[in-house]
Protein backbone atom coordinates (compact mmCIF):
# COMPACT_ATOMS: atom_id res chain seq x y z
CA UNK A 1 0.00 0.00 0.00
CA UNK A 2 1.78 3.46 -0.74
CA UNK A 3 1.25 6.20 1.43
CA UNK A 4 2.42 9.95 0.46
CA UNK A 5 3.53 12.41 3.39
CA UNK A 6 3.41 16.06 2.80
CA UNK A 7 5.19 18.45 5.24
CA UNK A 8 7.56 21.34 4.41
CA UNK A 9 9.30 19.88 7.98
CA UNK A 10 11.94 16.87 6.89
CA UNK A 11 11.33 16.18 11.01
CA UNK A 12 8.02 15.65 10.97
CA UNK A 13 8.84 13.48 7.83
CA UNK A 14 10.57 10.93 9.61
CA UNK A 15 8.49 11.46 12.78
CA UNK A 16 5.27 10.36 10.82
CA UNK A 17 6.95 7.55 8.79
CA UNK A 18 8.70 5.90 11.63
CA UNK A 19 5.28 5.81 13.33
CA UNK A 20 3.65 4.35 10.44
CA UNK A 21 6.18 1.76 9.33
CA UNK A 22 5.85 0.52 13.15
CA UNK A 23 2.39 -0.52 12.88
CA UNK A 24 2.60 -1.58 9.13
CA UNK A 25 5.76 -2.67 7.75
CA UNK A 26 4.54 -3.41 4.62
CA UNK A 27 3.41 0.03 4.05
CA UNK A 28 5.25 2.01 1.18
CA UNK A 29 6.00 5.59 2.06
CA UNK A 30 6.54 8.72 -0.68
CA UNK A 31 7.63 11.72 1.20
CA UNK A 32 7.15 15.40 -0.59
CA UNK A 33 8.08 19.09 1.34
CA UNK A 34 6.21 20.64 -1.13
CA UNK A 35 2.83 20.21 -3.04
CA UNK A 36 4.13 20.06 -6.26
CA UNK A 37 6.58 17.05 -5.51
CA UNK A 38 3.51 15.85 -4.08
CA UNK A 39 1.50 16.03 -7.22
CA UNK A 40 4.64 14.67 -9.11
CA UNK A 41 4.49 11.36 -6.70
CA UNK A 42 0.71 10.83 -7.09
CA UNK A 43 1.39 11.03 -11.30
CA UNK A 44 3.61 8.48 -10.84
CA UNK A 45 2.20 6.57 -7.82
CA UNK A 46 -0.97 4.44 -7.02
CA UNK A 47 -0.98 6.64 -3.89
CA UNK A 48 -3.96 5.01 -1.52
CA UNK A 49 -3.42 7.86 1.36
CA UNK A 50 -2.33 10.46 1.55
CA UNK A 51 -1.07 13.13 4.69
CA UNK A 52 -1.04 16.55 4.28
CA UNK A 53 0.16 19.37 6.79
CA UNK A 54 -1.99 22.47 6.20
CA UNK A 55 0.86 24.63 6.41
CA UNK A 56 2.77 24.12 3.87
CA UNK A 57 4.65 27.33 1.42
CA UNK A 58 3.42 27.30 -1.80
CA UNK A 59 0.11 26.26 -2.28
CA UNK A 60 -1.43 24.95 1.00
CA UNK A 61 -2.31 21.50 1.87
CA UNK A 62 -6.03 22.50 1.94
CA UNK A 63 -5.42 23.49 -2.02
CA UNK A 64 -3.90 20.69 -2.83
CA UNK A 65 -6.25 18.53 -1.01
CA UNK A 66 -8.89 20.27 -3.38
CA UNK A 67 -7.09 19.24 -6.08
CA UNK A 68 -5.94 16.00 -4.90
CA UNK A 69 -9.98 14.95 -4.44
CA UNK A 70 -11.11 16.33 -7.79
CA UNK A 71 -8.68 14.31 -9.97
CA UNK A 72 -7.84 10.76 -7.61
CA UNK A 73 -9.20 8.69 -5.57
CA UNK A 74 -7.01 8.91 -2.67
CA UNK A 75 -7.96 8.82 1.43
CA UNK A 76 -6.97 12.41 3.00
CA UNK A 77 -5.90 13.17 5.90
CA UNK A 78 -5.33 16.88 7.05
CA UNK A 79 -2.40 17.89 9.65
CA UNK A 80 -1.64 21.19 11.25
CA UNK A 81 -0.31 22.60 14.33
CA UNK A 82 -3.16 25.05 14.23
CA UNK A 83 -6.13 24.36 16.52
CA UNK A 84 -8.40 26.46 14.31
CA UNK A 85 -12.05 25.80 13.48
CA UNK A 86 -12.01 27.18 10.28
CA UNK A 87 -9.56 24.94 9.12
CA UNK A 88 -11.28 22.20 10.43
CA UNK A 89 -14.47 22.73 8.60
CA UNK A 90 -12.99 23.49 5.53
CA UNK A 91 -11.24 20.10 5.25
CA UNK A 92 -14.47 18.44 6.31
CA UNK A 93 -16.28 19.97 3.13
CA UNK A 94 -13.35 18.82 0.87
CA UNK A 95 -13.83 15.36 2.19
CA UNK A 96 -11.57 14.23 3.65
CA UNK A 97 -11.27 11.08 5.73
CA UNK A 98 -9.68 13.07 9.08
CA UNK A 99 -7.90 15.71 10.44
CA UNK A 100 -5.63 15.41 13.18
CA UNK A 101 -3.89 17.87 15.19
CA UNK A 102 0.48 18.51 16.16
CA UNK A 103 1.97 17.33 17.96
CA UNK A 104 1.50 13.99 16.98
CA UNK A 105 -0.33 11.81 19.72
CA UNK A 106 0.35 7.88 18.63
CA UNK A 107 -2.62 6.82 20.05
CA UNK A 108 -4.94 9.51 18.13
CA UNK A 109 -3.19 8.91 15.02
CA UNK A 110 -3.41 4.75 15.22
CA UNK A 111 -7.00 5.44 15.69
CA UNK A 112 -7.28 7.28 12.10
CA UNK A 113 -5.00 4.34 11.08
CA UNK A 114 -6.92 1.51 12.77
CA UNK A 115 -9.56 1.59 9.66
CA UNK A 116 -6.48 0.62 7.06
CA UNK A 117 -5.26 -2.07 9.77
CA UNK A 118 -6.98 -5.04 7.85
CA UNK A 119 -6.03 -3.29 4.38
CA UNK A 120 -2.37 -3.19 5.72
CA UNK A 121 -2.29 -7.13 6.37
CA UNK A 122 -3.48 -7.81 2.74
CA UNK A 123 -0.97 -8.58 -0.17
CA UNK A 124 -0.69 -6.10 -2.64
CA UNK A 125 -3.00 -7.06 -5.20
CA UNK A 126 -5.69 -7.31 -2.69
CA UNK A 127 -5.33 -3.96 -2.41
CA UNK A 128 -5.04 -2.98 -5.47
CA UNK A 129 -8.49 -4.27 -6.29
CA UNK A 130 -10.30 -3.34 -2.81
CA UNK A 131 -9.11 0.52 -4.20
CA UNK A 132 -10.59 -0.59 -7.64
CA UNK A 133 -13.90 -1.78 -6.04
CA UNK A 134 -14.01 1.37 -3.79
CA UNK A 135 -12.92 3.76 -7.18
CA UNK A 136 -15.53 2.29 -8.78
CA UNK A 137 -18.28 0.44 -6.74
CA UNK A 138 -20.93 2.53 -8.49
CA UNK A 139 -20.27 0.87 -11.87
CA UNK A 140 -21.10 -2.88 -12.01
CA UNK A 141 -17.89 -4.57 -11.59
CA UNK A 142 -16.96 -7.77 -12.76
CA UNK A 143 -14.12 -10.20 -11.60
CA UNK A 144 -12.79 -10.90 -14.90
CA UNK A 145 -13.05 -6.83 -15.50
CA UNK A 146 -11.35 -6.12 -12.01
CA UNK A 147 -8.29 -9.20 -12.56
CA UNK A 148 -7.61 -7.73 -16.05
CA UNK A 149 -7.03 -4.05 -14.59
CA UNK A 150 -4.36 -5.86 -12.03
CA UNK A 151 -2.73 -8.04 -15.01
CA UNK A 152 -3.80 -11.65 -12.99
CA UNK A 153 -5.90 -14.55 -13.59
CA UNK A 154 -9.51 -14.24 -12.39
CA UNK A 155 -9.95 -17.44 -10.77
CA UNK A 156 -6.74 -16.56 -8.77
CA UNK A 157 -7.93 -13.57 -8.12
CA UNK A 158 -10.87 -14.66 -6.57
CA UNK A 159 -9.30 -17.76 -4.46
CA UNK A 160 -7.09 -14.83 -3.24
CA UNK A 161 -9.40 -12.95 -2.44
CA UNK A 162 -11.38 -15.21 -0.58
CA UNK A 163 -8.25 -16.03 1.62
CA UNK A 164 -7.08 -12.77 2.31
CA UNK A 165 -10.34 -11.04 2.70
CA UNK A 166 -12.27 -13.69 4.16
CA UNK A 167 -15.21 -13.38 2.15
CA UNK A 168 -16.24 -13.80 -0.99
CA UNK A 169 -15.62 -11.20 -4.44
CA UNK A 170 -19.38 -10.54 -5.15
CA UNK A 171 -20.46 -10.55 -1.32
CA UNK A 172 -17.75 -7.48 -1.03
CA UNK B 1 -0.50 116.09 47.81
CA UNK B 2 -0.03 112.48 49.43
CA UNK B 3 -2.27 111.45 52.18
CA UNK B 4 -1.06 109.00 54.93
CA UNK B 5 -3.29 106.13 53.70
CA UNK B 6 -2.18 106.47 50.23
CA UNK B 7 1.64 106.53 51.16
CA UNK B 8 1.62 103.93 53.46
CA UNK B 9 -0.49 102.06 50.91
CA UNK B 10 2.55 102.51 48.22
CA UNK B 11 4.72 101.92 50.69
CA UNK B 12 3.65 98.40 51.11
CA UNK B 13 3.08 97.78 47.80
CA UNK B 14 6.61 98.28 46.91
CA UNK B 15 7.86 96.04 49.63
CA UNK B 16 5.30 93.57 49.64
CA UNK B 17 5.41 93.17 45.42
CA UNK B 18 9.19 92.11 45.26
CA UNK B 19 8.20 89.65 48.42
CA UNK B 20 5.10 88.40 46.05
CA UNK B 21 6.84 88.02 43.14
CA UNK B 22 9.90 86.04 45.09
CA UNK B 23 6.74 83.26 46.44
CA UNK B 24 4.76 83.35 42.79
CA UNK B 25 8.45 82.93 41.61
CA UNK B 26 9.02 79.88 44.30
CA UNK B 27 5.50 78.30 43.87
CA UNK B 28 6.37 77.80 39.89
CA UNK B 29 9.52 76.27 40.50
CA UNK B 30 8.06 73.57 42.63
CA UNK B 31 4.93 73.24 40.64
CA UNK B 32 6.73 72.81 37.85
CA UNK B 33 9.36 70.12 38.81
CA UNK B 34 6.03 68.38 39.90
CA UNK B 35 4.17 68.78 36.47
CA UNK B 36 7.98 67.51 35.38
CA UNK B 37 7.37 64.41 37.40
CA UNK B 38 4.07 63.94 36.31
CA UNK B 39 4.91 63.68 32.75
CA UNK B 40 6.98 61.11 33.22
CA UNK B 41 5.10 58.92 35.56
CA UNK B 42 2.79 58.83 32.97
CA UNK B 43 4.96 58.24 30.22
CA UNK B 44 6.29 55.30 32.30
CA UNK B 45 2.46 53.98 32.56
CA UNK B 46 2.21 54.42 28.96
CA UNK B 47 5.76 52.61 28.56
CA UNK B 48 4.50 49.92 31.12
CA UNK B 49 1.48 49.03 29.30
CA UNK B 50 2.82 48.50 25.59
CA UNK B 51 5.33 46.73 27.12
CA UNK B 52 2.93 44.42 28.70
CA UNK B 53 0.37 44.56 25.24
CA UNK B 54 4.01 43.49 23.39
CA UNK B 55 4.55 40.73 26.37
CA UNK B 56 0.79 39.59 26.08
CA UNK B 57 1.04 39.42 22.35
CA UNK B 58 4.21 37.60 22.48
CA UNK B 59 2.98 34.78 25.21
CA UNK B 60 -0.27 34.17 24.16
CA UNK B 61 -1.30 35.46 20.27
CA UNK B 62 0.55 35.97 16.85
CA UNK B 63 2.54 32.95 15.94
CA UNK B 64 2.32 31.44 19.76
CA UNK B 65 0.31 28.32 19.95
CA UNK B 66 0.96 27.42 16.53
CA UNK B 67 5.13 28.11 16.83
CA UNK B 68 4.65 26.21 20.23
CA UNK B 69 2.91 23.37 19.19
CA UNK B 70 5.52 23.16 16.08
CA UNK B 71 7.97 22.99 18.61
CA UNK B 72 6.84 20.60 20.60
CA UNK B 73 6.07 18.37 17.67
CA UNK B 74 9.88 18.19 16.94
CA UNK B 75 10.58 17.40 19.94
CA UNK B 76 8.45 14.49 19.77
CA UNK B 77 10.11 13.54 16.57
CA UNK B 78 13.46 13.92 18.22
CA UNK B 79 12.67 11.50 21.34
CA UNK B 80 10.59 8.91 18.75
CA UNK B 81 13.29 9.07 16.35
CA UNK B 82 16.05 8.27 19.41
CA UNK B 83 18.22 11.26 18.52
CA UNK B 84 18.68 11.83 21.92
CA UNK B 85 22.01 14.63 22.04
CA UNK B 86 19.48 17.19 19.45
CA UNK B 87 16.65 16.34 21.80
CA UNK B 88 18.42 17.55 24.92
CA UNK B 89 19.62 20.64 22.90
CA UNK B 90 16.33 21.89 22.22
CA UNK B 91 14.41 21.19 24.95
CA UNK B 92 17.20 23.71 26.37
CA UNK B 93 16.83 25.83 23.84
CA UNK B 94 12.89 26.14 24.38
CA UNK B 95 13.57 26.34 28.35
CA UNK B 96 16.28 29.20 27.97
CA UNK B 97 13.71 31.12 25.48
CA UNK B 98 10.54 30.27 27.80
CA UNK B 99 12.42 31.79 30.52
CA UNK B 100 13.83 35.02 29.22
CA UNK B 101 10.23 35.53 28.39
CA UNK B 102 9.15 34.99 32.16
CA UNK B 103 11.23 36.89 33.35
CA UNK B 104 11.12 40.08 30.83
CA UNK B 105 8.92 42.72 32.67
CA UNK B 106 11.72 45.43 31.90
CA UNK B 107 10.33 48.52 29.99
CA UNK B 108 14.05 48.37 28.61
CA UNK B 109 16.64 46.09 27.68
CA UNK B 110 19.79 45.62 26.10
CA UNK B 111 20.69 44.61 22.33
CA UNK B 112 22.77 42.29 23.82
CA UNK B 113 19.98 40.56 25.78
CA UNK B 114 17.45 41.07 23.12
CA UNK B 115 20.40 39.49 20.74
CA UNK B 116 20.60 36.43 23.20
CA UNK B 117 17.01 35.72 23.44
CA UNK B 118 16.54 35.95 19.13
CA UNK B 119 19.21 33.73 19.12
CA UNK B 120 17.36 30.98 20.73
CA UNK B 121 13.95 31.55 19.04
CA UNK B 122 16.49 30.80 16.27
CA UNK B 123 17.87 27.64 17.01
CA UNK B 124 14.56 26.32 17.25
CA UNK B 125 13.37 27.29 13.79
CA UNK B 126 16.33 25.61 12.75
CA UNK B 127 15.10 22.15 14.26
CA UNK B 128 12.43 22.97 11.82
CA UNK B 129 13.82 24.60 8.82
CA UNK B 130 16.54 22.35 9.00
CA UNK B 131 19.17 23.33 6.06
CA UNK B 132 16.12 25.92 4.23
CA UNK B 133 17.23 28.68 6.83
CA UNK B 134 20.09 30.53 6.59
CA UNK B 135 20.84 33.36 9.46
CA UNK B 136 23.31 35.99 9.61
CA UNK B 137 23.94 38.88 12.14
CA UNK B 138 26.13 41.86 11.40
CA UNK B 139 26.68 44.09 14.66
CA UNK B 140 28.50 47.13 15.74
CA UNK B 141 30.47 46.10 18.90
CA UNK B 142 29.29 49.53 20.34
CA UNK B 143 26.17 48.92 20.33
CA UNK B 144 25.83 45.80 22.54
CA UNK B 145 25.26 47.97 25.64
CA UNK B 146 22.84 49.92 23.90
CA UNK B 147 19.33 49.98 25.67
CA UNK B 148 16.21 49.15 23.28
CA UNK B 149 12.64 48.09 23.63
CA UNK B 150 12.15 43.94 24.92
CA UNK B 151 11.05 41.84 21.17
CA UNK B 152 12.08 44.63 19.06
CA UNK B 153 14.20 42.39 16.67
CA UNK B 154 11.63 38.92 17.61
CA UNK B 155 8.85 40.80 16.10
CA UNK B 156 10.69 41.70 12.80
CA UNK B 157 12.05 38.28 12.98
CA UNK B 158 8.45 36.17 13.54
CA UNK B 159 7.16 38.57 10.72
CA UNK B 160 9.62 37.11 8.20
CA UNK B 161 8.69 34.10 9.78
CA UNK B 162 4.75 34.58 9.24
CA UNK B 163 4.89 36.40 6.28
CA UNK B 164 7.72 35.45 4.22
CA UNK B 165 9.27 31.64 4.74
CA UNK B 166 6.60 29.72 6.31
CA UNK B 167 4.27 31.18 2.74
CA UNK B 168 7.24 30.87 0.02
CA UNK B 169 8.81 28.16 -1.62
CA UNK B 170 12.38 27.87 -1.68
CA UNK B 171 15.59 28.78 0.76
CA UNK B 172 15.08 31.30 4.12
CA UNK B 173 17.49 33.94 4.27
CA UNK B 174 17.08 36.33 6.86
CA UNK B 175 19.81 39.16 8.07
CA UNK B 176 19.84 41.23 10.87
CA UNK B 177 21.84 44.04 10.73
CA UNK B 178 22.51 46.79 13.61
CA UNK B 179 24.67 49.64 13.51
CA UNK B 180 25.14 53.04 14.63
CA UNK B 181 25.02 56.27 12.55
CA UNK B 182 25.77 59.38 14.22
CA UNK B 183 23.74 59.27 17.57
CA UNK B 184 21.02 56.78 16.45
CA UNK B 185 20.95 53.35 16.01
CA UNK B 186 19.60 51.66 13.10
CA UNK B 187 17.91 48.22 13.20
CA UNK B 188 17.75 46.54 9.83
CA UNK B 189 16.07 43.02 9.43
CA UNK B 190 16.00 41.51 6.15
CA UNK B 191 14.20 38.35 4.24
CA UNK B 192 14.51 37.40 0.90
CA UNK B 193 11.28 36.71 -0.15
CA UNK B 194 9.59 39.81 -2.30
CA UNK B 195 6.14 40.20 -0.96
CA UNK B 196 3.43 42.01 -2.83
CA UNK B 197 2.45 45.44 -1.84
CA UNK B 198 -0.74 45.28 -1.44
CA UNK B 199 -0.27 43.34 1.70
CA UNK B 200 0.17 44.97 5.10
CA UNK B 201 -1.77 42.51 7.22
CA UNK B 202 -3.75 43.74 9.91
CA UNK B 203 -1.64 41.59 12.73
CA UNK B 204 1.67 42.82 11.39
CA UNK B 205 0.49 46.22 11.31
CA UNK B 206 -0.51 45.72 14.95
CA UNK B 207 2.73 44.87 16.02
CA UNK B 208 4.59 47.07 14.03
CA UNK B 209 1.87 49.89 16.01
CA UNK B 210 3.20 48.39 18.89
CA UNK B 211 6.75 48.89 18.31
CA UNK B 212 6.62 52.06 16.92
CA UNK B 213 4.77 53.03 20.38
CA UNK B 214 7.18 51.79 22.59
CA UNK B 215 10.21 53.20 20.78
CA UNK B 216 8.45 56.91 21.29
CA UNK B 217 7.62 56.13 24.64
CA UNK B 218 11.26 55.40 25.82
CA UNK B 219 13.02 57.90 23.92
CA UNK B 220 10.36 61.14 24.12
CA UNK B 221 13.14 63.21 23.02
CA UNK B 222 14.84 61.58 20.43
CA UNK B 223 14.17 60.45 16.61
CA UNK B 224 12.35 57.23 16.36
CA UNK B 225 10.82 55.41 13.21
CA UNK B 226 9.79 51.61 12.00
CA UNK B 227 9.23 51.69 8.57
CA UNK B 228 8.88 48.18 6.30
CA UNK B 229 10.56 48.27 2.95
CA UNK B 230 9.53 46.44 -0.02
CA UNK B 231 12.53 46.16 -2.32
CA UNK B 232 13.84 43.81 -5.37
CA UNK B 233 15.87 41.54 -3.82
CA UNK B 234 13.43 41.00 -0.48
CA UNK B 235 11.68 42.53 2.08
CA UNK B 236 13.43 44.51 5.15
CA UNK B 237 11.62 46.40 8.36
CA UNK B 238 14.07 49.25 9.33
CA UNK B 239 13.94 50.55 12.71
CA UNK B 240 16.06 53.93 14.13
CA UNK B 241 16.03 55.04 17.78
CA UNK B 242 18.66 57.54 19.82
CA UNK B 243 21.65 55.62 20.87
CA UNK B 244 22.30 55.42 24.79
CA UNK B 245 24.47 53.21 26.50
CA UNK B 246 22.60 51.15 29.58
CA UNK B 247 24.79 52.60 32.72
CA UNK B 248 24.28 56.16 31.22
CA UNK B 249 20.58 55.93 32.81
Amino acid sequence: MNILLVDDEPLELEQLEYLILNKFPNWKIFKAQDASIALQIVKQHDIFLAFLDIQIPGKSGLDLAKELTQTYTIDIIMVTAFQNFEYAQTSIRLGVIDYITKPIIEAELMAVLSKYERLGRYTEQIVDAISIIHAEYSEKLTLNYLASKIHINPAYLSRKFHEEVGMGFSEY
Amino acid sequence: MLTVEAFSLNIMIAALAPLLGAFTLLFLFIFEKRIDLLEKKTREIALERELQTALYNQLNQEIQPHFFFNTLNSILSLARLDRKTELIRSIETLSKLLKFKYQTNNTFITIDEEITYVNYYLEIQKIRFRDRLHYEFSIDPNVKQAITIPFIIQTFIENAFKHSFEKYVGEAFLKTTIEKREEEIHITVWNNAVEGTEELSLDRGLGLENITKRLELLFPDGKTSVQLINSDNGTSVLAIFPFILKYEI
